[in-house]
């Protein structure tokens, strides 16, 4: 993609479809309602609503199904341009999680494989099953076989998660980097370091060694491993990570336990994904519609399972994330 | 050969020419306009009078291009059926200098407006009651175009042939 390539139509669809975006209040009015039904009526109203189900428990098809829809519009807006493909590795790599671990374990994880990929679900599982990697191209093929050995070896489904990750991580980097768009670059650059940090929060809160941070360490960050590893065996780990720039990220909510850290990690994310909103014709909105989206059904996922377990209000306000519009 | 290139009748006529390159703004400008206009009909074809609107205010330019250029061409007599007129190397030179505002200006400012007509249409797909205020945006291009287009026709009108 040349640099000044413009985008007019597919910037100019997207911003119509910016208006199906759940607004904070609307997620608000979510985790208003008294019990899961009236919550589930209420996303029944919004562009989620296509999916007919059948009752609250099927409410993670009717976000897969939307997600699913979501990627196709977008991905149909741009066709000659692969980029939003390094937003969807991350679906291709959990995919392959998943199938890896129905392998090992020989049970069935048909519910928790997602749509929405770089290659369709059957396409996956018949080439990983004959270990067939040229029919999967942006998989890193060495990275599949190491977790499988790993795994024969040590029996820690763990090892098939931080292997996989660290695949994912630098394929986003490596596409990226070809696709040298400077907001796509920043922004797979911040998600590598904010995975880190939480990595290194949730590492230090389960009192586990340096060699799991280590293993679990992905690349594609601004901040260096070394970093981590000093701010691991410091005592305040915040008082390091004050020089990067993540410091006021890490000094106002590192020591605030990880729920609040996890939801302060997303807001950061969001606030830099903002910016797409004033650009018109560059390809940024496109891609901030997708990463929206994305924030957007987490945040109903979050809703919708407290609402089923009948968490408090106030609990689950604290929780809900961000929006883009 | 290269003396008549260089005589007033050539130099004009280069004017009219040049004149009517503004047309090259416009197009690249309703392109564009168009381009985001589809897209938000695409979506939502109900919009299609709004966003048809915003698209054809990058046009203007062409047209301010074509009436200098016809302007000119009136001037040395090449509509009138009675053949055109000899011109001093100095009167087609006045007449080349005074097409130049409209044709660059034209051009360049096409191509804003049509980036100002995109916006524009954007903020319809998201908000279509601001429809104004987004053809008010573009239309402060339009300021400058015409005021190109006012320079070469005082320049124009001041020459005598």
């Amino acid at each position: 993609m040349s640099k000044n390539k413009i985008y007019p139509f597919a910037v100019a669809s997207v911003r119509s479809m910016e208006n199906s975006l759940m607004t904070k209040q609307k997620l608000m009015q979510m985790a208003d309602a008294k019990t899961a039904e009236e919550a589930l009526r209420i996303l029944s109203d919004s562009a989620y609503g296509k999916t007919q189900i059948k009752g609250i428990y099927e409410f993670e098809k009717m976000i897969g199904n939307h997600l699913e829809e979501t990627y196709q519009a977008v991905a149909g807006l741009i066709p000659q341009e692969t980029f939003i493909d390094i937003f969807l590795y991350k679906n291709d790599y959990h995919n392959i999680k998943v199938l890896l671990k129905e392998e090992v374990s020989k049970a069935s994880g048909k519910k928790f494989l997602i749509q929405g990929g770089t290659i369709p679900i059957e396409t996956l599982r018949k080439n990983l099953r004959e270990r067939n990697y040229i029919e999967l191209p942006n998989i890193n093929g060495e990275a599949v076989e190491e977790a499988v050995n790993m795994y024969a070896k040590t029996h820690n489904g763990r090892y098939i998660d931080s292997i996989l990750d660290k695949a994912c991580f630098s394929t986003m980097e490596k596409a990226a980097k070809k696709l040298g768009n400077a907001y796509v670059s920043k922004y797979v650059q911040m998600l590598a370091d904010i995975t880190n940090l939480k990595t290194l929060l949730r590492v230090k809160k389960m009192d586990r060694d340096y060699q799991v941070l280590e293993e679990s360490f992905v690349p594609g960050g601004g901040v260096g491993l070394e970093f981590f590893s000093r701010a691991f065996r410091s005592d305040s780990p915040v008082a390091v990570l004050k020089e990067t720039p993540y410091g006021s990220l890490c000094e106002d909510y590192m020591d605030q336990g990880f729920t609040v850290f996890e939801k302060a990690c997303d807001d950061y994310l969001m606030e830099y994904i903002k910016d797409a909103k004033y650009k018109t014709l560059t390809p940024e909105p496109v891609m901030a519609f997708i990463l929206a989206k994305e924030t957007e059904a987490k945040c109903i996922r979050i809703i919708m399972t407290c609402k089923m377990h009948n968490i408090d209000v106030a609990i689950i306000k604290e929780r809900v994330r961000e929006a883009y519009v | 050969m290269v003396e008549s290139l260089f005589s007033g009748e050539f130099l004009a006529l280069a004017g009219a020419a040049i004149a009517a390159l503004a047309g090259i703004g416009s197009a690249i400008g309703v392109g564009v306009a168009g381009e985001a206009a589809a897209g938000v009909v695409s979506e939502d074809p109900n919009k299609f009078g709004q966003v048809l609107l915003l698209q054809a205010l990058p046009g203007t330019q062409g047209i301010y291009g074509l009436l200098i250029a016809f302007l000119v061409m009136v001037k040395v007599g090449l509509l009138g059926g009675d053949g055109m007129i000899e011109l001093t190397m100095i009167q087609g030179a006045g007449i080349f200098a005074a097409a130049l505002p409209i044709g660059f200006v034209g051009i360049f400012s096409g191509i804003a407006q049509g980036k100002a007509a995109a916006a524009g249409i954007m903020l319809v797909g998201k908000k279509p009651s601001e429809l104004a205020k987004g053809m008010l945006f573009a239309a402060m291009v339009e300021t400058y175009a015409v005021l190109a287009l006012l320079v070469s026709f005082l320049m124009l009108n001041s020459i005598h042939v």
